[in-house]
Order: structure tokens, then C-alpha cells, then sequence
């Protein structure tokens, strides 16, 4: 789907309600909205009711959500839009196709994410109002029981279509095993060509495997061999629901196919309705960020290049349209058409700059780049701060040139903390130590990358007040310090399960008393989701368990 | 017939000189202090992953709540972290109101400091005369903001609305008032011998320990450090303040307590600047209507009154929601210190020791 | 630190124990002479409930819905309002009426015991159609009390809760 033209009827109350959710495309002005000149084919900036001039194209489908939203935001309506089919994927904003990480139950898991991709038009709003119905009658009514009686919350009453754009059999990508096998044997017994278990876990076999080593795979997450990961996805998603300890993972590309569970023991069949799957619930789903935002001045400097080669060659591509244009006038013998103007950069209107990172100069950085010789992976300045990125087998070797240097004399560990990436590649966080020297009232932030599962040394024996700040990380982040004489949780119970503050762990944590804070006293929100539902096609009403 | 061992006991969580829920676990050898443990977590809400997932602008209401008797410093620190991680310039009108109500709030602090450290310790009458001052300050903020605790005082770029009629003849009466109320305090505490008794040489912890155990504040500059981040890293209107960095450096709780009474003092001062020099002009930077980040770091420190108060922010490419925010917050750091403060010590000083670090336990746990 | 000489003269004339208790004779004896009595007050205590207390213009109490002259409720289901809350206690259900250009909110639901009174919905509306109030008696005997719809006789958008009536202290 896409938008091909958006306009503004009679009667705009400049609200700035669509400006709030697509302020690409809307700007309201003191009489009335517009539509922006950057996004129009034309570039002139206007209500757009008379002339009705096309959205730009790459604009068509990526703001397409954001408009709907504004759309179903202006509360006197006036804002109208030309929607089309674009020619591929119909009814499916996002590919269904997407590789989704499933937790056992699978069908729980998956469901409510695919009923908002498949709608037509999908409002943020939409999507809580479902959510949260989804929450409270997933609460009430339908409790996740064992897997064989799992029902599917969303029984797509007409199903969506399957997705043109990946005709291939779902297959199996990769499959895992997380902490806790209990080695048992039934996944063995399942899917002997894929599991394999030993005296204390279980291990991916290396036949299926594309690197051939044998694994838990828990850490690398190697794929499998896209045949046998075809041929052999029945089993892999009957073993993982055979998973006493629904330790088994895995990745699907395409549609699983619906696999029945043996029920494997009686007792915990009948506990099922009452035992809430914390991880499954559809409320606790999150939403992974997809990019990397770890500022640089290599990756800064890159992005600029590649934005003023963009630059350069659409003005080339203008130019070179105007020249075929003006011959093929000539030719013609019309008038030749007006050349065209380089579009000048708007002028930032705003009391707002955004401090872009530049090269170090400062002799600090300058001296600890000389001093750590090949340690040091970048060092750069921004927003008036030093930041110096080092290996982190360099991390002690700095921290106490840092602090015992004498043209250094960063004497104060104010502030440790880390960020979690996991969309990176090659680490998955960040560590930054704030160093501070009181005697030359200097700031400086020391950067490490550390991977999944690394340690890093801890820095308590050169600055003591580590100590807490090293504990709250590995609380965190669960990120060890070797060296530390306590490492243990400081702000969390002793048995918490996961680590806060990465991004996989939900807002709505677990061991949550489960209720859902949006509490639906009146019945809108039911009423709602009911509504937009329906009229996506999608039937809420939840069987009831009995 | 007699055993002698060393017993553990458990002061707090519900123990009323810990100020919040703090627990600390002492073993005792008779009365001395032989270890002591400080146990946090029981107030942690996970502010940092809260304001993970609200906007920017959102995200200010949860500061409000991490150190609740000094909200407003909070809320600037927010307010100017997440500036500088736009690159936004703030009016300068606006910076001399946030300096104000800033150091207007670190009075109430400092008051309530005073208040319950001297009631933890047994002076009594304190209490009633500080907490009398600091409710004048809370209704200056109720009519600059609204409300008197949970502020929510500044907004991204500069103010919501401009000081209200009538609030600056309202801070100039209390402006008025607050030195002789200084003075008061000073009669009751400064030479009274059993206050002194209980506070000099107590909780001693020297400028090297402090430093090394990355303290901040009123704690480290009792010890003779002069580091002081208005002075240091001015930010808000404090370049153009004038203004001293109170020093003692006997580095026990006297001198906490005698640094802190002098910083009000000179709160006192900059207030009046503030109000002398308010210079005329907007309140609210022009911003786009919707904050959509680039892709950087930032930290920003300020001098709250318990000592360095830092925000650190991460921002993702168009996010409205920062990617990273965590709170560098001082009474977490500075509780460190507790063990070395305390150890070796009798049980009774631990209560002085508690007091004189001046922890809120809302913000040691976030 | 003081000489020996001087603190021998110190404990045995207690200039630190006058001192103070010369300060709390005084507050004592004011209080003491003009209790509520006197045409200047020179004590902080506020006799609440009996006396009403006087609250600063800004003061952000419950969220309030208004309507204009004619009896119209001003909203028009922009959802800026519902948007903006940090704890999302505000749920608008969109409606049309007979007669009215602008849409009309069929359900405003506001659930007052999460709300945290910062004002934000009403800095976000842009028509005015919300305030905070100045009431600040806010308790209730149930959970339903503090959950306000458009109906019902107390627990309504457009009028003060139960106990904001019985109170001597409310505004008006
Ligand atoms: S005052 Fe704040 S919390 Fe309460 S409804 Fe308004 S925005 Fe939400
Ligand atoms: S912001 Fe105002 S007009 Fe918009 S929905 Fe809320 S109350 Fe109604």
C-alpha cells in the first residue's frame, strides 16, 4: 500500500494534532495545515486541496503509516488521502515472512504481532487498544495453557493471504538451546538427526549445522543447513513443545506449520490454565531496536560522505534530465524547459544544533593516544566532551595512565555505566567511564565494546568507587568484572531472574504481579479493539477456556 | 560461662534515622562497628529503563521522584542533559529562573538535611524552625510551578510559562527573612556542647578516601577538596554568578554540617543575584515540534545539593525516546563511603554517619 | 579549637544552653500571646480543615473537564491529551453528535489513582478543554471512586469528587 497524495479539506482547526505524528509531511501554520514542500513532487508548500500534487516516491509507502495516523488524529477529518495498492506484498505492511523469535507456545507468541502487520492501516493507538485487550482477556479468559490446548488468540477469521513475496516452504533458520537442559532425552527422541544429548546438555549436532561444529549454539546462534532445516521443521517444533524446560529455541522463516504437542505428563497438563507463560504474554512482547546508535566519528564522517555524495548526484541525475529534456525540446521544437535550481539546505530556524562529533585536539586524548599506542580504536570530541574508545585489553593499562600520569591526573571515577546494542555486530554493549580530574577540571569518557558473555577487568583495584557502580553493571546488564571482590547483584533480589535494562527484558517485567494498568473499567478499550479489529478482518472474541 | 562472638544485627529497612528503606547490616563487636554492609534495592523502581520507553519529554516526571527533596535540581539536570544531547540554546531569562529555583531547592534540602540529622542526633527544636522555612520555599514553588514536591519545574528548551505576578515580592520576603533564620539554627547547634560532642571527630573520612571512593558534595568538601561543579563546570547561569565554594577540612560531620549551613548562605547569595540581574526576554527556546535525536552521548553533571548529579544519554537516529539514560545519582556513590566512615566506630555514630551523608533512598535505589 | 582556660569558662557558664533556650522562650512567648489572635500571624500553622487553605493559582489538583457557554463540552478528541500522559491514565473514546461539527468524546476516562498531577494533558491540549483543578482532597472509599467517567453523579469529569463537597476547604 501507499500514499499517493495527501490534502487538507475546508475546515482545519490547526490543531497541530497531524503535525504531532507526521510532521515530515504536515506543517500547520496560524490559518491552516499544509503540506510540506520537501515531501511534494512539486516542492511547493500549500494545502494541497486545488492542486492535489503527489507525495514524493520514496515517501509514499514510508510515511504511509504516519499519515493514516495523522489522518485518524485530526478530530475534524479534513485530511484526505489518495491510497493505492503498490504491486507488492498486498495486505502486508511488513513481509510476514520476517524471521521471529518464538518462545515455545508458539502460536501465542507470534499472534498478536501478526494481526496489526497484516491490517491495512495500522495506528499506534490500534495497536495498544489490541494489545491491551489482548492483555486483559489473555488474562481473564485464556489463560496460556499447555501447549495442546493452545488456543490462538487471533483466529483470523478471514486468514491473511499467504505472503506472495516468499513463496519458498518455511524452513527452520536456527535453532538453540538456552540454559537449563535437565537431559532429559525427548528431544532426542523427537529429532534424532538434531539434537544430541550428552551428560550435561544438550547439543545442536554438527551434521545440520552450516559451520559442522557441535553446540549448544546458544552464544553463536549458527544457522542450520537450509534443507535439513526444511525437511526436518516438524520435528524441531515437536521436540521444542516436547521441552520439558522449553529450553529448545529456534528461528522460523515462513509459517510454522501447527505442530500438536504430546502431552509428556499429565500433571502439568492439568496445571496448565492457571500458570501464566510470563515470557509468552502478548503485553510483554518487545520491540528490539534495529540500529546501532554508538556515536563515532568514523561512522559520523561516513554517513556525511555518503549524504553529500547522495547530494551530488541527484543534482547530477537533475542535470543530466534537463539536458535530455532541453534536446528532446529542441527537437521537438518547443521552448526549452527552465533548468533546474539546486535545492539550497533549509536554514535551521530552530535554536537547535546538533553538536557533531569532531576530530581530538585536545592534548589529553592526543597524549593518551600516543601513550596507548595501537589501544586506542578512536578518539574524538563531541558536545564539548573527550571521548576515547580502547580495546578492552587496554581498558586497566588507560584507566591508569589516566589516573597516575602526570600531565593526566584523572583522579575521580564519578560514573560507570553500560549500554546494551544488540542489534551490533562483533559486541553487544558499551561500557563508558567517566573520569573526572578534580586538580585540572577536565572531564574525559573512556569507552569499551564488550561482547556477549566477555568479562572485563574490573577497575576497583585503581579506583575503589568501582566498587557499586561495577555491581549495578552486572546487575544490569549482567556483564562480570573479573577481579571484583563481590560481584553480586546489588539493586535486584538475589534470585532475580535476567537482567534489567538490556533491551530484551520487557517493561512489563516478569514476576510482575499480572495485572494490566490500563484497566478497562468502562469497556472502551474492549469496545474499541473489537471494532478496529473487526473491521481488519480479525475476530478478538477469545474462545473461552473450559 | 561468657561467650564472646561477634553479632550481626540489621539496622533498618524500617529503622527511622535511615531516612527511606536503607538496611545495613552491622557486625558488632560490643558497640564497636567491626563491617558494616549497607543493603540497597528495596525503593529500586527502574527509572532508567522507564524513561527508556517514554519521550523525552515524558522522562521528566520520573526524575522528580528519584530525589524527591530536591526535585528541581533533578529536573534540571534532565532538562539540560537532554539540551546538550540536541545541541538546544536555552534563553538566558530561563537560565536565571532555573538557577534560582534551583538553589532555592537547595535550601529545602539542606533544610531537611538539617532538620532530621539534627533530630536523628537529638536536637529537637531544629526541625520544627527548618522545616518552617523550607515550606515557604515549597509554596514559592507551588505558585512558579504548581506543585510543591513532584515539580516537573523546567521543560526541554527553556520553561513552560514565565514566573508568575507576585512570585518574585514572595521569594524577596523570604530572601528577607532566611539570614537571621540562619542565625536561629546557629544559636540552637554551633556551640551547643552535646551537639558538638556527637559530631566532631564522628564518621571522619578524609580527601583521599572521598576522592578515591568517588564522593561528592557538601561530604567531599568538608574534607577540603574545593570541587564544585558550578565553579568547575558552570552550567545554568553560574558563570555569571558570584558567588564561594564553603570549605572545611576536618572532613568529620561537624564540618559537613558547617559547609552545609554555609551553602545556604550562599544560595542565599545567588538567589538574590538571580533576582537583582533577571534579564528580560523569552523563557522557551524555538524548537521543532517534535524532538527527534541524532545518534550521540552525552553527560551532563550537576552540583545537586547531595553532590554530583549526572544524566547520561544515548540517542538513537529520529528516536523520540532516549536510547540510553541512566542517573549518575550522588547518594548512591557517596553511600559507598558509609563502610569506610563507620568502621572501627561505635554503633551510635553509624546514626550520625547516615545523617551526615545525607542519602535519599529513592535515589540510591531508582 | 578553643583554649583550655577559655572552655573551663565555658562549662561553667553555659552561654550555649542560654543561647538556645533564649530563642525558644522567645517563639514560645509570641505564640504564646497571640495564638490566632493577634492581626499579624507570626505562626505557620494553618488550621485545616477548619480554616481553608489558600492555594497558589498554579496549584495542579484533579484533571477537570469544561464546558463552554452553551453547556458544550469544549474537546474535540484531538488525543493530544491521551498521548502525552506519562502514566496514561486518559482514555478517549471518539464519537459524533447531532449538530456538532467537531467530534464529540463519547467516553473520557480518567484514572485518577494513577494520575501523578503534572500537567502535561493540559499543556498538550490546544483548546483548552481540560484544566487541573484545585482540589486536592482526593481520597475515596473505593477503588472506583478515583476511576471518573462522563456519568455518574460524583465520579464525573466535570465536577469535584465526594469529598471535595463535604469539605470546608474546597474553593468555591
Ligand atoms: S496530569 Fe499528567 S498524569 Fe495526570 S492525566 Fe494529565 S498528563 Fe496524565
Ligand atoms: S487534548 Fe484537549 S481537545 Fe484533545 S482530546 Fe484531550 S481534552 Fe480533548
Amino acid at each position: 500500500m501507499a500514499i499517493t497524495k495527501v490534502w487538507i479539506e475546508e475546515g482545519c482547526i490547526v490543531c497541530n494534532a497531524c503535525e504531532a505524528e507526521c510532521p515530515d509531511v504536515f506543517h500547520v501554520t496560524e490559518e491552516s495545515c499544509h503540506i510540506k514542500g520537501d515531501s511534494r513532487k512539486d516542492g511547493r508548500e500549500s494545502e494541497n486541496r486545488d492542486e492535489k500534487a503527489e507525495l514524493k516516491a520514496d515517501l509514499q509507502s514510508s510515511l504511509e503509516a504516519s499519515i493514516v495516523a495523522a489522518a485518524a488524529a485530526c478530530p475534524v477529518e479534513v485530511i484526505k488521502y489518495d491510497q493505492v495498492a503498490s504491486a507488492d506484498a498486498p495486505g502486508s505492511a511488513e513481509p510476514a515472512a520476517a524471521p521471529a523469535v518464538i518462545a515455545s507456545p508458539a502460536p501465542v507468541a507470534v499472534a498478536p504481532e501478526g494481526a496489526p502487520t497484516a491490517a491495512p492501516a495500522v495506528d499506534a493507538d490500534i495497536e495498544n487498544a489490541v494489545d491491551a485487550a489482548l492483555g486483559t482477556t489473555g488474562n481473564t479468559a485464556a489463560p496460556v495453557p499447555a501447549p495442546s490446548a493452545a488456543p490462538r488468540p487471533v483466529a483470523a477469521a478471514t486468514p491473511p493471504d499467504p505472503p506472495a513475496a516468499n513463496p519458498a516452504k518455511p524452513r527452520v533458520t536456527k535453532v538453540w538451546i538456552e540454559d537449563g537442559c535437565i537431559v532429559c532425552n525427548a528431544c532426542e527422541a523427537d529429532s534424532p538427526e538434531v539434537f544430541h544429548v550428552t551428560e550435561t546438555t544438550c547439543m545442536i549436532k554438527p551434521g545440520v549445522r552450516l559451520d559442522g561444529k557441535e553446540s549448544e549454539n546458544r552464544v553463536e546462534k549458527n544457522g542450520l543447513k537450509p534443507e535439513d532445516g526444511e525437511r526436518l521443521i516438524t520435528s524441531i517444533i515437536t521436540a521444542s513443545k516436547g521441552c520439558p524446560v522449553d529450553v529448545i529455541k529456534y528461528e522460523v522463516l515462513g509459517d510454522a506449520p501447527v505442530v500438536e504437542a504430546k502431552p509428556h505428563d499429565a500433571a502439568e497438563v492439568a496445571a496448565g490454565p492457571f500458570v501464566l507463560d510470563y515470557k509468552a504474554a502478548p503485553n510483554r512482547q518487545v520491540v528490539m531496536p534495529k540500529t546501532v546508535p554508538l556515536p563515532s566519528l568514523h561512522t559520523y564522517q561516513e554517513e556525511q560522505k555518503a549524504a553529500v555524495a547522495a547530494d551530488g548526484a541527484k543534482w547530477a541525475k537533475q542535470q543530466a534530465d534537463f539536458e535530455t529534456a532541453k534536446a528532446k525540446a529542441l527537437a521537438e521544437g518547443k521552448d526549452a524547459p527552465k533548468p533546474p535550481v539546486r535545492a539550497v539546505p533549509k536554514k535551521n530556524e530552530n535554536d537547535m544544533e546538533f553538536p557533531a562529533p569532531s576530530e581530538a585536539k585536545d592534548p589529553d586524548l592526543l597524549h593518551l593516544t600516543d601513550l596507548l599506542d595501537g589501544k586506542v580504536s578512536q578518539a574524538f570530541e563531541q558536545s564539548g566532551e573527550l571521548i576515547l574508545q580502547v580495546h578492552p585489553d587496554g581498558l586497566i593499562e588507560t584507566l591508569m595512565f589516566c589516573k597516575g600520569d602526570a600531565s593526566l591526573r584523572y583522579e575521580m571515577l564519578v560514573d560507570q555505566t553500560a549500554t546494551h546494542y544488540p542489534a551490533a555486530e562483533g559486541f553487544a554493549f558499551s561500557v563508558v567511564y567517566q573520569l573526572i580530574s578534580i586538580s585540572r577540571h577536565k572531564r574525559l569518557r573512556v569507552r569499551v565494546l564488550v561482547k556477549e558473555g566477555q568479562d572485563l577487568e574490573s577497575a576497583v583495584e585503581i579506583y575503589p568507587s568501582a566498587n557499586w557502580m561495577e555491581r549495578e553493571i552486572y546487575d544490569m546488564f549482567g556483564i562480570r568484572f573479573t577481579g571484583h571482590p563481590d560481584m553480586t547483584r546489588i539493586l535486584c533480589p538475589e534470585d532475580w531472574e535476567g537482567h534489567p535494562l538490556r533491551k530484551e527484558y520487557p517493561t512489563l517485567g516478569w514476576g510482575q504481579r499480572d495485572i494490566d494498568f490500563r484497566e478497562d473499567r468502562s469497556g472502551v478499550l474492549m469496545r474499541m479493539a473489537l471494532e478496529k479489529a473487526g473491521n481488519m478482518g480479525i475476530n478478538l472474541k477469545v474462545p473461552k477456556a473450559d | 560461662m561468657f561467650k564472646t562472638e561477634e553479632m550481626e544485627i540489621n539496622l533498618g529497612p524500617q529503622h527511622p534515622s535511615t531516612h527511606g528503606v536503607l538496611r545495613v547490616k552491622l557486625h558488632l563487636d560490643g558497640e564497636t562497628v567491626v563491617r558494616c554492609v549497607p543493603m540497597i534495592g528495596y525503593l529500586h523502581r527502574g527509572v532508567e529503563k522507564i524513561c527508556e520507553n517514554k519521550t523525552f519529554f515524558q522522562g521528566q516526571v520520573w526524575t522528580d521522584r528519584t530525589d524527591y527533596v530536591a526535585s528541581v535540581s533533578n529536573n534540571l539536570g534532565w532538562a539540560e542533559g537532554v539540551e546538550k544531547l540536541f545541541g538546544i540554546t536555552v534563553p538566558r531569562r530561563a537560565h536565571y529562573i532555573r538557577t534560582m529555583l534551583t538553589e532555592l531547592n537547595r535550601i529545602t534540602s539542606h533544610l531537611l538535611w538539617l532538620g532530621t540529622h539534627a533530630l536523628d542526633i537529638g536536637a529537637m527544636t531544629v526541625f520544627l524552625y527548618a522545616f518552617r522555612e523550607r515550606e515557604e520555599i515549597l509554596s514559592i514553588f507551588e505558585a512558579f510551578c504548581g506543585a510543591r514536591l513532584t515539580t516537573t519545574a523546567f521543560r526541554i528548551g527553556g520553561l513552560r510559562e514565565d514566573i508568575p505576578p507576585g512570585l518574585e515580592k514572595q521569594v524577596r520576603a523570604f530572601q528577607a527573612r532566611f539570614l537571621d533564620c540562619i542565625e536561629e539554627y546557629e544559636t540552637l547547634l554551633t556551640e551547643n556542647r552535646i551537639w558538638k560532642k556527637r559530631t566532631i571527630g564522628v564518621a571522619l573520612l578524609n580527601a583521599e578516601d572521598a576522592i578515591a571512593l568517588g564522593v561528592t558534595g557538601p561530604v567531599l568538601r568538608a574534607a577540603g577538596s574545593t570541587y564544585d561543579i558550578r565553579k568547575v563546570f558552570p552550567y545554568a547561569a553560574y558563570a555569571e554568578m558570584d558567588f564561594d565554594v564553603p570549605t572545611q577540612t576536618a572532613g568529620d560531620t561537624y564540618a559537613r554540617y558547617l559547609v552545609r549551613l554555609e551553602e545556604m548562605r550562599q544560595a542565599h547569595r545567588i538567589v538574590n543575584q538571580c533576582l537583582d540581574g533577571l534579564p528580560e526576554g523569552p523563557v522557551m527556546a524555538k524548537l521543532p515540534k517534535v524532538l527527534k535525536s541524532e545518534v550521540n552521548e552525552v553527560y551532563h553533571a550537576i552540583e545537586a545539593p547531595k553532590g554530583e548529579l549526572g544524566y547520561y544519554f544515548v540517542g538513537e537516529k529520529g528516536g523520540v525516546n532516549p536510547y540510553r539514560m541512566h542517573i549518575r545519582a550522588p547518594s548512591f556513590i557517596n553511600l559507598q563511603a558509609l563502610p569506610k566512615m563507620v568502621e572501627g566506630r561505635l554503633l551510635a555514630d553509624v546514626i550520625a554517619a547516615i545523617g551526615t551523608l545525607d542519602v535519599v533512598l529513592g535515589e540510591v535505589d531508582r | 579549637m578553643a583554649s583550655p582556660r577559655y572552655s573551663l569558662l565555658r562549662t561553667l557558664i553555659p552561654f550555649d544552653i542560654y543561647g538556645g533556650m533564649k530563642l525558644t522562650g522567645k517563639y514560645f512567648g509570641k505564640v504564646l500571646r497571640q495564638a490566632n489572635r493577634g492581626p499579624k500571624r507570626t505562626h505557620v500553622v494553618v488550621e485545616y480543615p477548619e480554616v481553608a487553605v489558600t492555594l497558589q493559582p498554579r496549584f495542579r489538583g484533579r484533571l477537570q473537564m469544561i464546558k463552554d457557554e452553551q453547556g458544550e463540552i469544549k474537546c474535540v478528541c484531538c488525543l493530544a491529551c491521551e498521548k502525552i500522559c506519562p502514566t496514561q491514565v486518559i482514555t478517549i473514546e471518539k464519537g459524533k453528535k447531532e449538530g456538532r461539527k467537531t467530534p464529540f468524546p463519547l467516553q473520557y476516562d480518567f484514572e485518577m489513582e494513577r494520575c501523578i498531577f503534572c500537567e502535561f494533558c493540559v499543556e498538550s491540549c490546544g483548546f483548552d478543554s481540560i484544566i487541573l483543578n484545585h482540589q486536592f482532597e482526593l481520597a475515596g472509599y473505593d477503588r472506583e471512586d478515583f476511576s471518573h467517567g462522563m456519568e455518574g453523579q460524583f465520579q464525573n469529569m466535570f465536577s469535584i469528587t465526594p469529598v471535595g463537597h463535604y469539605s470546608v476547604a474546597s474553593e468555591d
